[in-house]
């Protein structure tokens, strides 16, 4: 059974959930094998198409998903003697992006987040920071204390020291 | 209350009954199923027995999915509906099956366990030993018996019965027996008559089962008693009753001076030689004062410097016993005298656990009395005053330190400087100053290396984030007279990680987060604690692979 393939180019880090991506040309496409899953489909396309270097990315609309480029393999070429124009049989191997695939449902879900680039609370200790050997050392000086002058105090016995004292 | 769960039933031959009850180890068996009439050509009108209204048509094919899972249901219906006390949980999907297990169990408490590999296998029947070794119990999908399984969980038990020959007539009698799992009998094409005693022998088999009590030894710590849940029953209220803060309007109700046997003067230097000139001139009647005193220096209490402006209370002549000495001297207005040393706002420098114990440390400085050790947790990002309360007559002092106006530290120190009038008091005075000094060299000493600069600012004084640095002592006991040389204000040393922070590390890492949220209002890096993923159309193998994902870290 043939299907379409557009094959892509990705740009994007693999761990995103929605890859930026680029069509570079749709083609038609069968599975190696009578026995695939659809999890690491290998799929066999013939084409003139002069870029396949650039592909590092899939999707097959049949599937509901988007692949991972693994592997490209020239299973078949015409030789240049040949008058038919020079078409070329390409094996794919491709992986599920579970994260491109699934992203709306993903998106659905709540969980409890761990770590976030935007959104954090580094109150919590992780360990996520190193600190140096050297500390900084601050000295503060308050505003005030014991700066006005000396006195001098005298502690006799006695009411003033005497009965006559007035 | 007791928990079963219902089984259904598996094909197996009359050998497999046999084994199994010359093994002795079934305490009982419950006999519930369908089909069993298709093995007599006539179908049981339906309604005949309630838990018996499935009809089979192809009894070769008994155990599959669809006859297995309806049958299943009925049973445990039946159970519900005939012994309320127990628990029946019906299975309902034919998957459930491949993740039961079978367990018998002896009246030793001993049990065999095997897990039924897949819903329609006939080898999930296949009993086993507790030691693991087969009751061989092969069924062959010809057997002309049919034995009806029902698992009955931990803390009941699992058996076999039940038997059906399209030949074979029996009696009410027969039907207990077989019910029982006492004889290898046969149950043939019942009957409404029989319904009713069949449902009583179940009901009284069911009342009578037997809880299984798994093996034990005796345990010492028995007598601690058997744990249970606990907590939760917190207030998260942490408002607390603090005191006020220092108030310099408040001073003790009662002064030394008040009681008439001591008076306190604020004199000036010039006053002081005035009245020691006095003294030792013969204007100074001895003969009148040694009628009361032996000595005119037992009416000296003490003569001191205090580093504090005292208050004004008049002036007043001095009087040595019964004679007026002529000189005039200020009293002081009070025993109690307050110094304010103002406030300190300290920031939080990272805003972050950095700011906190035991990543940094705080010290402070305080004049009279020394370097004291405040703790980080308490300070960071708070405001620190400082209030002095000196009692002139001792020159005993107190600090308070008020965190955002509550009081946290109070220390003590002497800040009055003792001035010898006499020989005595000489050798008392320096007596305590080498006591103090040895307190300031014992400090430093414990310092170590550090200790040759204490007192200063140093960077060995800095405080390490896993305390493995050298502690210093950055001043021993500043009193008295050294008190007066020492630093005169408050000082706060702050120790404060120096950070040393990757560009874009929030980027590249993000940072700690810990709450709850839905992924579509999140941005991104980021990484999940804890997940039930739901909702999603993908594979097993593709869901655990979506969760480790986003455990490991994904751009939303």
């Amino acid at each position: 059974m043939a299907f379409n393939i557009i094959l892509q180019q990705n740009l994007s880090p693999k761990n995103q959930l929605t890859k930026d991506t680029t069509d570079l040309v749709t083609l038609s496409g069968i599975l190696r094998e009578d026995r695939t899953d659809i999890i690491n489909p290998v799929v066999l396309v013939e084409t003139d198409y002069e870029k396949m270097s650039a592909v590092n990315y899939a999707s097959i609309n049949l599937f509901s998903r988007s692949y991972f480029v693994t592997k490209i393999e020239i299973v078949r070429s015409y030789k240049p003697d040949e008058e038919t124009p020079r078409m070329i049989t390409y094996a794919i191997f491709l992986k599920v992006d579970v994260l491109s695939s699934f992203a709306t449902e993903i998106r659905s879900n709540s969980a409890i987040i761990k770590r976030n680039e935007n959104a954090s609370n580094i109150l919590l200790n992780d360990g996520v920071f190193k600190v140096k050997q050297n500390p900084y050392i601050v000295v503060s000086a308050f505003p005030s204390g014991f700066l006005g002058a000396k006195e001098l105090i005298l502690a006799m016995a006695g009411n003033a020291g005497g009965v006559m004292g007035t | 209350m007791s928990k079963i769960l219902v089984m259904d039933a598996y094909v197996a031959r009359q050998g497999t009954h046999e084994n199994v009850e010359s093994l002795g180890r079934i305490k009982f068996g419950i006999c519930v199923d369908a089909g069993l009439s298709s093995l007599t050509g006539t179908p049981f009108p339906e309604g005949d027995y309630d838990f018996f209204t499935r009809q089979v048509d192809d009894p070769l094919a008994f155990g599959g999915a669809v006859c297995t899972i309806e049958a299943k249901s009925i049973a445990a219906d039946f159970l519900k509906s005939y012994c309320p006390m127990l628990s029946v949980t019906p299975i309902t999907t034919a998957e459930d099956l491949s993740t039961l297990e079978i367990k018998l169990v002896n009246s030793a408490g001993e049990f065999a366990t095997k897990a039924l590999t897949t819903a329609s296998s006939r080898e999930g029947m296949a009993l086993y030993n507790a030691d693991g070794t087969s009751m061989g119990t092969s069924v062959p999908l010809s057997c002309d018996l049919l034995p009806v399984a029902n698992t009955i969980f931990n803390p009941c038990w699992l058996f076999v019965s039940a038997f059906t020959d399209p030949d074979e007539k029996f009696s009410d009698d027969q039907i207990l027996y077989s019910f029982g799992v006492q004889s290898n009998r046969y149950w043939g094409k019942t009957t409404l008559s029989r319904t009713a005693l069949l449902k009583t022998k179940i009901i009284n088999f069911l009342n009578n089962i037997e809880k299984y009590t798994p093996p034990s030894s005796p345990d010492p710590y028995d007598d601690a008693g058997d744990s249970g849940p606990g907590g939760g029953e917190g207030t998260f209220d942490y408002t607390g009753n603090p005191p006020g803060g220092w108030d310099p309007s408040f001073v003790p109700d009662i002064n030394a001076t008040d009681t008439g046997f001591v008076t306190l003067f604020n004199p000036t230097i010039a006053e002081l030689q005035t009245l020691s000139n006095y003294l030792w001139s013969s204007a100074f009647d001895l003969n009148t004062f040694k009628k009361i005193f032996n000595d005119p220096m037992e009416l000296f209490i003490g003569l001191s410097i205090v580093p504090v402006s005292v208050p004004d209370g008049g002036r007043k002549q001095v009087g040595i016993g019964l004679i007026n000495t002529g000189v005039y001297m200020t009293l002081a207005g009070t025993q109690w005298v307050t110094v304010d040393c103002g406030t300190l706002n300290v920031p939080n420098f990272t805003g972050s656990y950095l700011d906190y114990d035991p990543y940094t440390r705080v010290e402070i400085y305080l004049p009279f009395i020394g370097v004291r050790t405040l703790k980080a947790d308490e300070v960071s990002g708070k405001a620190v005053h400082v209030g002095y309360w000196v009692d002139l007559l001792s020159g005993a002092c107190v600090a308070w330190i008020d965190i955002n106006n509550v009081p946290m530290y109070q220390f003590m120190g002497q800040c009055a400087t003792s001035i010898p009038m006499a020989s005595g008091e000489w050798t008392s005075l320096i007596n305590g100053i080498i006591g103090a000094v040895g307190a300031v060299a014992s400090g430093a000493a414990a310092g170590g290396v550090g200790g040759a600069i204490a007192g200063g600012v140093a960077a060995a004084s800095s405080v390490a984030v896993n305390d493995s640095k050298i502690q210093v002592e950055r001043s021993g006991a500043i009193t008295s007279a050294a008190g007066l040389v020492a630093l005169q204000m408050p000082v706060l040393y702050i120790s404060a990680p120096n950070l040393h922070k990757p560009a874009n590390q929030n980027v590249f890492e993000g940072y700690p987060a810990y709450y709850t949220s839905t992924l579509a209002d999140v941005s991104g890096y980021t990484t999940i604690e804890s997940i039930r993923l739901q909702g999603i159309p993908a594979t097993e193998p593709e869901l655990e692979e979506i969760e480790t994902l986003l455990k490991g870290g994904v751009i939303l």
